[in-house]
């Protein structure tokens, strides 16, 4: 992940590949009436000018699951950063934050994952087909982390998401912590998630640490993958065909307690399970 | 409105502990103002119940304050464990966020203006210098945002000096309660370069005896 305190990496022997960024951390939103709305912030560009490394863009506010359309400056402004930086993909998550309030609409304070229902296929699924034509570039969909998990929902998570992606032809951004995160605190087997997925959809993989937050386990990024992660990986890299890159999530905040050797060390794991995979991919094609 | 009247109602349940108290208690009227269908209600009653509320309740807080953190650190330093109440009592006026952190920053300043009481029982005698030390560091942040914009000056004056108040400010309440009272003025200079912070008494004709006292490096 693209913030200042990696900078040094960027730059070393066996620093990352390429760069997922946040997009919303780069741009200050001046607001609706603004024109332009979306500027530079100056010191973040500054991080990417310096390097030149692939990028992909990776956005928080699309809200794709909200009662309320998307906002079609945020949308623009996907767009313009993707061409800008020639981003292979870009991608948000199942879920949203923006409200339909009295006063218009506001956000939640956070994101939250809705009820896997028909409804709310029957909104992303136009909206994410509206995106593509605008980004004209892939689009993935994130499995998102969550503290409430709606058991009457009218679709189990895999299905939601397989039919999510076919019928709106999005890919899916496997976050296999966020999996992690929602099988330790619900009690369900991660391994079972993922025998119901099509992981032909998967063309990105999120691995991250967390840590313990009101006695469940949190998606905080907090450092390294815990081992169940790992084995996750090791168990499905090589199970999708379409995958591209494999992503380290991590919060600078955190990186005074974890050390930058740590952060380096779990790319350098990462990235040796990757001819593994690629052969296992290769293998079954 | 179901669903959209569904999803402002489990952004309510993380934004108000009290709200998931008083769902647990079966004090269901705390619905009455969502417009809901039999299964979100009962939704909302399940998600209240769940083990994980308390985490979403508390990643909420995490969430909203480090926006406010992002724009005002001085002065959520300066009131240590007692900007408690004051967010508390700030997120069940404005239970829904604003993403852009400058006008969240703008709504809680308003709310405090609205509602001094709640910073004079949290500051005691430091309340005075606490309000300052909010508007100055309000200011400045204005005044970086509008350094995308171009030149422009602004003049706003203070009870306590401004270059004191941002140096004590995270040594607490009681240093911040000691502080000589006066009549400052601060002037800032905003340019795309940065921006230029000047202080000085007003003295009697209204006019400030201006000083450098900082720079956008030192103090952004
Ligand atoms: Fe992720």
């Amino acid at each position: 992940m693209a913030q200042p305190a990696f900078a040094p990496l960027f730059h070393a022997n066996g620093g990352p590949d390429f760069l997922a960024v946040i997009p919303d951390m780069f741009l200050d939103d001046a607001g609706p009436s603004a024109n332009p709305r979306f500027r530079d912030l100056h010191r973040m560009i500054g991080l990417l000018d310096a390097v030149e490394l692939p990028q992909v863009a990776h956005h928080l506010a699309a809200s794709l699951a909200s009662a309320v359309e998307p906002d079609p400056d945020y949308v623009e402004a996907m767009a313009n950063w993707a061409d800008r930086w020639n981003c292979a993909w870009v991608s948000d998550h199942l879920a949203f934050m923006e409200i339909a309030a009295p006063g218009g609409a506001s956000t939640a304070g956070l994101a939250l994952t809705p009820p896997f229902d028909r409804q709310i296929l029957d909104l992303m699924v136009p909206r994410i087909q509206r995106l593509l034509a605008r980004l004209r570039r892939p689009f993935l969909i994130e499995n998102s982390a969550y503290f409430v998990r709606f058991e009457d929902s009218e679709l189990d998570e895999p299905a939601f998401l397989n039919e999510l992606c076919a019928r709106s032809g999005c890919g899916l951004l496997l976050d296999l912590h966020n999996l992690y995160v929602n099988a330790v605190n619900f009690g369900f087997d991660p391994f079972a998630f993922l025998g119901g997925l099509d992981l032909s959809r998967v063309v990105e993989i999120h691995i991250a640490g967390g840590c313990e937050l009101e006695g469940v386990w949190s998606d905080a990024h907090a450092g390294p993958p815990p081992e169940p992660v790992w084995a996750l990986l090791d168990a499905c890299a090589r199970r999708c065909p379409n995958l591209r890159a494999v992503t380290f999530e991590m919060h600078e905040s955190w990186l005074p307690e974890v050390g930058m050797d740590a952060v380096a060390a779990t790319l350098a794991r990462a990235r040796a399970l990757w001819p593994a995979a690629a052969a296992g991919r290769r293998g079954r094609t | 409105m179901s669903l959209a009247d569904f999803q402002r109602a489990l952004a309510a349940l993380s934004a108000s502990p009290q709200m998931v108290r008083d769902l647990r208690a079966g004090r269901r009227s705390v619905l009455d103002g969502f417009d809901l269908s039999p299964r979100e209600r009962a939704r909302l009653q399940h998600a209240a119940n769940a083990p994980g509320m308390a985490a979403q309740c508390s990643l909420y807080r995490i969430m909203r304050l480090a926006a406010l953190n992002a724009v005002l650190p001085r002065t959520l330093a300066a009131l240590g464990s007692a900007v408690g109440p004051l967010v508390e009592a700030y997120w069940t006026s404005c239970p829904l966020h604003d993403l852009r952190f400058l006008p969240e920053a703008e709504r809680f300043v308003a709310f405090l203006k609205r509602h001094p009481e709640l910073l004079a029982h949290a500051a005691g005698t430091a309340a005075d210098a606490v309000s300052d030390l909010l508007r100055i560091e309000f200011a400045i942040a204005r005044a970086h945002r509008a350094t995308l914009r171009g030149a422009a000056s602004t003049v706003t004056r203070y009870r306590y000096r401004p270059s004191a108040l941002l140096e004590a400010a995270a040594a607490g309440l009681g240093v911040l309660a000691a502080l000589p009272r006066g009549r400052f003025q601060l002037r800032i200079e905003t340019a795309p370069a940065g921006i230029t912070l000047w202080e000085g008494p007003i003295d009697t004709a209204g006019q400030p005896s201006t000083m450098v006292i900082s720079t956008r490096r030192a103090w952004s």
